[in-house]
């Protein structure tokens, strides 16, 4: 038998697990220790994980991170560039450099500082928001949780600019595993605009980013959440974040994954207060080598709420999208609008997209939807761009910009959707690069 | 020298290159020169302007076609589009998500950089596009809109030769750019294919009907049956074959 890693030591004592923090945040250790110890790294024979498979995680010599590192040299390439904004660099969870000119009503701050020195104010959301029983992983990053971003926004404040983390995963010295966790509290009619740029640091060992983060939007509160996810293709980066609105609350999320060896963007939501609307959109693009997947469930607990997930995903050979979405609609949710679509493009023989989408119904009055489509560019429309002087090459990364265009209008217009479509332009030329090498 | 020079064209499907379509073309267009084609249904007047183009899907199994002096088997679709060959399409293709502005400069630009030139100026562009627009009677929001969506049958034509307009070819090859066309949309087009017309650039027009040759008067005409020119002539030749039909021509071909 070969050697293989545990993440958590068999010889970790869980009485020994948060021995120095308060005892509700022991608890939620321990308890997500015990999920953990009983499941283990999930294989593909759990459903929820059929398609992706961690099982390369235990081949890899891992080292958990103590949080201690500071931002290397070019620490943050590849984030999104936004000019301004209130910007925040965290490595591994931690963040390194915190905005000072925060508008009355918003705070910043790292999760450590906060459960140092007011732990009541992170004890009612911190655990509460995410549901970790069934998800291995969250439970791991519950047992292991380092250090991670608080956002708290007073009620009826909005920002005046959006908030961009850049956060950068590190392994300078050997592979690393690292569990971020974060909080986002929106409280009544709060509005925001949360940009994320998740990235690798230049030449970082392998490395496994294990994030939770939890939103919580109060009523009538509106955050826009846009996600790149840009890491290296070494990096395994797996996230999970869960949402909950309450009434007239409104949740646009968009995420953009370009590369990396393993991502699994896990989105959860419920729709606990009536009149709440959740839109998840994104689009990603998968190159040799990469493997992207979007776990999306949406849990309509209440009547009158619509959520509505339209992903776009662009592989290329040797590449696998993955794209599992579920609409749960409970027996009280009547006139419930709960839309899924997943639309893929292969440019190549030899890419792969798995699509399993499920709508679990127990009420009768309702509007649900789901599709999926896979196709190739069209040959007509290559020759058409290319019969007006435009090189092959060129044409294409046309078609597949295109072919993102409706999903990436989910993305405010300006400076923000600009440098989305930047990200893409990149991975493109990137990818043709890589083409032409070859 | 000839602008274009097609010598024994055969062609044929690439997935049945044991059926001929064009069985030994012959043409000779020289600058200034503007040749029409005239032929019934599965002449392979279509063929002929895919070979031309390099549409895939279609091969030339032997024979050969010059451009300015250059072998044009020889080039990619979208290098014969730079060196100055364009085909207005029969059926122009809708491409969502593609705003008909950015392909259009997008196409200009990528010329502009094989010769060497810098990116067109945004402000040249608008005009160029605005006024030729105008000229063809598309409205301006059209150029807005994705390429050709929702265009009608006749509007997607008229960008055909806004596009050609545009890229100022040497060589434009016009395929049934009359289907489709109303009498007054036929006019306009008409103008802005005559408005073109210059001594440098050649033009190939193809056509089922007589009806387009009214309005773009052709230097020569050459009837296409069976896959191989049987007739050339001036322009009476079309008045005669629309008086007379295909029949004499197709039997002709067939014996």
């Amino acid at each position: 038998m070969t050697e293989t890693t545990d993440l958590i030591p068999r010889t970790l004592d869980a009485a020994a697990l948060g021995a120095d923090e308060p005892a509700w945040l022991a608890d939620l250790r321990r308890a997500g220790l015990s999920v953990y110890r009983e499941r283990g790294l999930p294989t593909v024979k759990v459903e929820a994980w059929k398609y992706t498979n961690l099982s390369g995680l235990t081949k890899i010599p891992f080292t958990q991170d103590d949080g201690a590192l500071g931002p290397s040299d070019g620490a943050g390439r590849g984030a999104l560039d936004l000019p301004d904004v209130h910007q925040v660099m965290l490595v591994n969870g931690r963040a390194v450099s915190l905005p000072g000119d925060l508008p009355a009503g918003v705070r910043m701050v790292r999760l450590s500082h906060l459960l140092a020195t007011e732990p009541e104010t992170v004890r009612p959301h911190l655990g509460q928001i995410a549901d970790l029983s069934d998800a291995p992983m969250g439970s791991l990053n519950a047992a292991l949780m380092g250090d991670g971003l608080v956002i708290l926004v007073a009620p009826g404040v909005a920002l005046d600019k959006p908030i961009h983390v850049v956060s950068v995963t590190d392994a300078p010295d050997g592979a690393r595993h690292v569990h971020p966790r974060h909080l986002v509290v929106m409280g009544e009619g709060a509005d925001a605009t949360l940009v994320e740029s998740r990235v690798t640091a230049p030449g970082a060992a392998e490395s496994l980013s294990n994030a939770v983060t939890e939103i919580r939007l109060e009523a009538r509160a509106r955050l826009r959440h846009l996600r790149l996810v840009n890491v290296a293709s070494e990096a395994v980066d797996l996230d999970l974040t869960e949402t909950t609105l309450d009434a007239d609350a409104a949740y646009d999320a968009f995420t953009l994954t370009l590369g990396g060896r393993l991502v699994r963007n896990e989105g959860r939501v419920r729709l606990r207060g009536t009149g709440a609307e959740a839109r998840l959109h994104g689009a990603y693009g998968a190159a040799e080598g990469h493997h992207i997947d979007t776990t999306l469930v949406v849990d309509h607990a209440v009547a009158d709420a619509i959520s509505d997930q339209h992903f776009k995903g662009v592989v290329d050979a040797g590449g696998r999208g993955v794209f599992q979405g579920k609409v749960i609609v409970r027996r009280d949710a009547q006139r419930t609008d709960g839309n899924q679509l997943h639309q893929a493009l292969l440019l190549a023989r030899g890419a792969e997209v798995d699509t399993k989408p499920e709508l679990e119904i127990y009420a009768d009055d309702v509007k649900c939807s789901h599709g999926a489509t896979i196709g190739e560019l069209d040959p007509d429309h290559v020759f058409y761009l290319m019969a007006r002087g435009i090189p092959e090459s060129e044409a294409r990364a046309l078609l597949v910009e295109a072919f993102l265009d409706d999903v990436v209008e989910a993305v405010p217009e300006g400076p923000l959707r600009e440098a989305f479509l930047g990200a893409v332009r990149v991975w493109q030329a990137r990818r043709h690069a890589a083409t032409w090498e070859a | 020298m000839a602008l274009l020079e097609i010598k024994d064209l055969h062609a044929s499907l690439e997935d049945d290159t044991s059926k001929a379509i064009l069985k030994g073309i012959n043409l000779t267009i020289n600058p200034g020169e503007v040749h029409a084609i005239m032929g019934p249904n599965g002449a392979g007047k279509s063929t002929l302007s895919s070979v031309i183009a390099g549409r895939p899907g279609y091969v030339a199994t032997s024979g050969s076609i010059l451009y300015d002096g250059a072998d044009l088997m020889d080039m990619e679709p979208d290098e014969r589009a730079r060196a100055g060959v364009f085909l207005a399409f029969q059926y122009p293709v809708e491409i969502p998500g593609v705003a008909m502005a950015t392909f259009l400069k997008t196409a200009l630009n990528a010329r502009r950089k094989a010769r060497g030139e810098p990116d067109i100026e945004a402000l040249d562009f608008l005009k160029a596009m605005k006024a030729n627009a105008k000229r063809l009677g598309v409205a301006e929001d059209m150029l807005k809109r994705p390429v050709n969506v929702g265009f009608s049958g006749g509007e997607k034509k008229r960008v055909e030769i806004l596009q050609m307009a545009m890229m100022e070819p040497r060589m434009c090859v016009l395929d049934e750019t009359d289907s489709g066309l109303d009498i007054d949309a036929l006019k306009i087009v008409a103008d802005g294919v005559n408005a073109l017309r210059s001594p440098e650039r050649g033009m190939l027009i193809i056509t089922h009907y007589q009806r387009l040759l009214n309005y773009i008067v052709p230097d020569v005409v050459h009837v296409l049956a069976g896959g191989r020119i049987v007739k050339t002539g001036d322009k009476t030749l079309a008045e005669t074959l629309e008086a007379e039909g295909y029949a004499a021509f197709t039997d002709a071909a067939a014996a």
